[in-house]
């Protein structure tokens, strides 16, 4: 068989004949309106698609840039470095992981009041960094890929002492108890100070400084309570001073109560 | 993500070219091997990422089944004295026209990725869940009518000459005979393929394979060994003898029949272009042939498309059933992964139509097609081999015996579809177990 | 109707029947069997079964070597002649000429009643699927031409084109008045297309259940129905009527349209019936809607493309290249 001849005048006639044939050329120009659309539907995609969920124990080395989604509990209280950084720890029953972000993400979550604290529940995305010599660990990108779930602290009766405000004395201190009160006064440290933040509270003429640290004011979305509402809240009784004040570990000791509840 | 899944597509597409130009060789043969290279990557502790494979296996999908057209055009001249029913493609082989025919049922392939993007995808995931929900308790009894409609419109091609009587009764009901008799051994086939398959339970997902490759591509390839015809002065030109309303009445054919063929369990694309050719009642062949083209993509890319459908994520046809063993689609953005990949792989499959035809005319020119059969029987024997071992050999060539009966006895090839149609038909009825007993294959 | 349009008429037929959709519901195919092969059954009698034992009183069989069509038109004049001096019917068959395993030589014959002769061409060679091949039209091509002896009616077209597999066969038949009467394809709808054998079917079918006899009836009652509405016609009636009841005329059988509209008017109407039967369907859609979303939507976007390209094509019809002189 010889070569294929070019657009002869010799090419065959056979069966019924158009009088104006398609140009292939036309079809090559729907494969390119074919082609363009086929890019849309895959920027489609990538906009659309879920971050796949994984678990640590499955975290593989050639995982190593993958984003992920990991979903668990905080293990440990989120640290803000000094130069900026965040780091905390989670685990999802499988293992354990280091989670970092970086100072925008550290300011983005401390100014949402989303820094994860030991216990919280957390679904966070990030990339994985996964690498021979160090374990792995997820670096956090968009803060709004975070998702926290506050701990609450469960109603316990162990949870502390329940006393009148006018009896917890000097001889409490170190004791885990429990007061209540109309909340008189707010003192809220100043940029930068490391004071805590002091609540005042008064029951039947006697007062209580209640104090607690950035953390705790994380923990409460960095919401404090408006001065005349009704009180309870669970700390350890401390002498500052010769001062007696309850210092709140977690932010769930401190809740706002309907009066005489 | 975009570059990575751009990549995977065209890798697999660019692959597909290879392989499509082989006669006889099938995708899902080589979709199986790249399963097990997955899974052989799982085994070892690595992990491949879908958003690499998926869009490499629909590349692979998509390119093969509008490529494919060149072999099945190219390489087989039908020889006077084995073939009874000769395709239209081959016709325009014959007359000069090889490259014409392949461009014009590579139109029709892109006028079903045309169909499959901006018509079937969006619509799908609205109206077939409440389809699938009302047919899905019929299935059963919609196979069998299909398999009734193949066996009751088989067309006698003797029996046209002589004095009316038992003779010319029987010259007749040669060919249906042999359609019959092909139907019910490959059912046979089919039975012990499902109930006791000779192929080692390690690759039990494609022990259907040896089967399909002994029914059909064997005898292909051997009657292309050995022809006696030689393939004409071949032409090209950059027009095709089609207008707009020839590629619409065919992409309408093909697109129900490939359509239907994706949707329905067990119904291929070959059912399905046999079904849209009647009930389009098309007798122009350039319109058969085009719309073979619509079929196939619809077919074959459709079945997989649907797997990633929302609301429905379909298991049809063998493509999706080795996806389906890797991953599971959940999500739209699975399906915009699905849609991009057809349309890009179509859309570059189609640009290298062109060029593949033209240099496998010159290749033709220089190298007997025959050799090239023979080389392509060499390669579907080792994959094989290769997946399903010595069992799998032996099951091809009893496949092969069965899959020459059509073609020596000049009754359907389509018939040999008995192999997966009627034990499963029998199964969806309640009537596989019993048939099994009866053949001893319960014991 | 083509094969598949009387197929899917039976099984539509037979959805309407609750026990129908009831017993499929179950697991049970065997009625939706039965309705599809009632629906086909009687064109499978006939095609695959009498047409083979049915005896021709002449088989005109021309000559590939020679293809003089004179002696083929001499033939159907000779076979008037005998049925109207006679008063009985003489059957004719016109045999194909095949060539190879896919090429034929086509001919063409036409019954001019008003110029009472009948005149025969031959053509190009044609494969299986019709088409022309390149040069192969016979060097000379003349036009046979035979007067016809008396008058003659026909029932179906004038012209005839014979070309692949079974050729046609006639049967002519003189009545009182002297007039041939001309039957194509004598062989077919004889009895097979007719309501009394459909009833000897439904009796046979009730030995097993009478839902089954139903389910026949219908299914083979659609097709009789269907091919009413073609020009052949079919005997209704037989052994009481004797000759076909001539069809409505609305259609010829390869019609493209209307094939395909009554296949997918069929499918959906399965569809329907399916859903009707659900007792508490998932998903709630009137008759109306579905076929708007089915039909009438598609049917239209279709028919407006179809237009669209045909004017954009101006329109032109395709060349054929091959003229016929009878």
């Amino acid at each position: 068989m010889n070569r294929p001849d070019a657009g002869s005048e010799n090419y065959p006639v056979y069966g019924l004949q158009v009088k104006r044939p398609l140009k292939i050329r036309v079809l090559r120009y729907a494969s390119l309106v074919l082609a363009a659309a086929g890019l849309f539907f895959l920027y489609l995609f990538s906009v659309n698609r879920d971050i796949p969920l994984v678990r640590i124990a499955d975290i593989a080395p050639t995982m190593n840039f993958a984003y992920v989604r990991m979903a668990g509990e905080v293990t440990r209280d989120a640290y803000v470095f000094e130069s900026g950084g965040i780091v905390f720890d989670m685990k999802d029953g499988s293992g354990e992981i280091t989670v970092m972000g970086g100072r925008a993400q550290a300011q983005a979550l401390e100014a949402d009041g989303k820094l994860p604290q030991r216990g919280d529940r957390i679904e966070v995305a990030g990339s994985l960094s996964v690498s021979a010599d160090q374990e792995p660990r997820l670096r956090i990108q968009a803060t709004d890929q975070l998702i926290l779930n506050r701990k609450r602290a469960a109603a316990n009766p162990a949870a502390g002492t329940g006393l009148r405000l006018a009896d917890v004395t000097a001889a409490h201190k170190g004791e885990l108890v429990t007061v209540s009160g109309i909340l008189k006064a707010i003192d809220v440290p100043g940029p930068g100070s490391k004071a805590p933040y002091t609540l005042i509270l008064e029951e039947n003429g006697a007062v209580l400084a209640v104090i607690f640290w950035n953390d705790v004011f994380q923990g409460m979305n960095k919401r404090l309570p408006a001065p005349g509402k009704h009180i309870s809240v669970s700390g350890r009784v401390d002498v500052y001073k010769d001062t007696i004040q309850l210092k709140v570990r977690e932010a769930g000791d401190l809740r706002v109560t309907e009066s005489g509840k | 993500m975009i570059f990575t899944a751009v990549a995977a597509v065209l890798a697999g597409t660019v692959l597909a070219c290879f392989l499509a130009v082989l006669p006889g060789l099938h995708i899902y043969n080589v979709m199986g091997l790249v399963a097990l290279f997955l899974y052989s990557l799982q085994g070892s502790g690595l992990a491949a990422m879908p958003e690499f494979y998926i869009p490499f296996m629909l590349g692979l999908v998509t390119g093969w089944s509008v490529l494919n057209t060149i072999p099945s055009v190219l390489l087989g001249a039908p020889d006077e004295s084995a073939i009874f029913t000769v395709m239209p493609g081959q016709k325009y082989l014959m007359a000069g026209l090889g490259y014409e025919g392949a461009m014009m049922i590579g139109a029709g392939s892109l006028a079903g990725i045309f169909m499959l993007v901006f018509l079937i995808g969006p619509f799908a995931p609205k109206f077939l869940p409440a389809v699938s929900y009302v047919l899905n308790p019929h299935m059963h009894w919609i196979l069998w009518v299909v398999i009734t409609f193949i066996l009751m419109t088989e067309w006698p091609k003797f029996g046209n000459r002589g004095p009316a009587g038992w003779r010319k009764f029987s010259a007749a009901w040669s060919t249906l005979g042999a359609g019959l008799l092909t139907f019910l051994l490959s059912g046979l086939l089919g039975f012990l393929l499902l109930y006791r398959p000779p192929v080692s339970v390690d690759n039990a997902f494609q022990n259907i394979m040896p089967a399909f490759a002994g029914l059909f591509a064997i005898p292909w390839c051997l009657l292309n060994a050995i022809s006696g015809t030689e393939v004409p002065r071949q032409y090209v030109r950059d027009a095709l003898n089609i207008n707009g309303d020839v590629l619409l009445r065919s992409s309408v054919a093909g697109g129900i029949g490939g359509g239907f063929a994706a949707f329905f369990p067990v119904i291929t694309g070959g059912i399905g272009g046999l079904l849209a050719g009647h009930a389009t009642a098309q007798r122009d062949e350039r319109v058969f042939m085009i719309s073979q083209g619509v079929s196939k993509v619809v077919y074959y890319t459709g079945a997989l498309m649907l797997f990633f459908a929302p609301g429905l994520f379909l298991t049809r046809g063998g493509g999706a059933l080795i996806v389906k063993g890797l991953y599971m689609p959940h999500t739209r953005g699975d399906y915009y992964l699905a849609l991009g990949s057809i349309a890009l792989s179509g859309a570059v499959s189609f640009l290298l139509l062109s060029p593949l035809t033209k240099w496998t005319l010159k290749l033709i020119g220089k190298i007997d097609y025959r050799r090239i059969s023979v080389f392509s029987l060499g390669i579907i024997a080792a994959l094989v081999f290769i997946i399903t071992g010595r069992a799998g050999l032996f099951v091809m060539a009893v496949a092969a015996g069965i899959g020459l009966i059509p073609v020596l006895f000049g009754s359907r090839r389509l018939n040999c579809l008995g192999v997966l149609l009627l034990p499963i038909a029998c199964n969806m009825s309640g009537a596989g177990e019993p048939v099994a007993a009866f053949l001893g294959l319960l014991k | 109707m083509k094969g598949i349009a009387h197929f899917i008429s039976g099984v539509a037929a037979a959805s309407f029947c609750p026990w129908v959709v009831e017993a499929a519901q179950n697991g049970n195919p065997a009625f939706f069997i039965l309705g599809a092969a009632a629906g086909i059954l009687p064109d499978t009698i006939d095609f695959k079964f009498y047409r083979y034992f049915y005896r021709h009183d002449v088989s005109v069989e021309p000559r590939p070597d020679r293809l003089d069509p004179q002696p083929v038109a001499d033939a159907i004049a000779a076979a008037v002649s005998e049925a109207a001096a006679t008063g009985r019917p003489v059957r004719l068959k016109l045999c194909t000429l095949q060539l190879s395993a896919d090429n034929w030589r086509q001919y063409r014959i036409r019954i001019d009643s008003d110029a009472g002769e009948v005149r025969v061409q031959f053509g190009p060679v044609v494969s299986t699927g019709q088409v022309p091949q390149p040069d192969t039209l016979p060097e000379q091509r003349p036009v046979a031409v035979a007067k016809l002896s008396a008058p003659v009616r026909q029932s179906y077209d004038s012209v005839y084109t014979v070309d692949i597999f079974d050729g046609p066969s006639f049967m002519f038949k003189g009545d009182e008045a002297g007039v041939v009467e001309i039957d194509f394809l004598s062989w077919h709808r004889e009895w097979s297309h007719s309501f009394t054998f459909a009833a000897l079917l439904v009796g046979l079918a009730s030995l097993w259940m009478w839902q089954a006899g139903i389910v026949v009836f219908g299914a083979y009652a659609i097709h009789i129905l269907e091919d009413q509405l073609g020009h052949m016609g079919s005997n209704l009636f037989f052994p009481f009527t004797k000759k076909r009841t001539s069809g409505l005329k609305w259609m010829y059988s390869g019609d493209a349209f209307p094939n395909f509209g009554c296949v997918w008017v069929c499918c959906l109407l399965i569809f329907w019936n399916l859903y009707v039967a659900i007792p508490e369907p998932l998903y709630h859609f009137s008759f109306f809607r579905l076929m708007l979303y089915a039909v009438i939507i598609p049917f239209a976007v279709f028919g407006a493309v179809h237009w669209l390209l045909v004017r954009a094509d101006k329109g032109y019809p395709e060349i054929t290249g091959i003229e016929w002189n009878i």
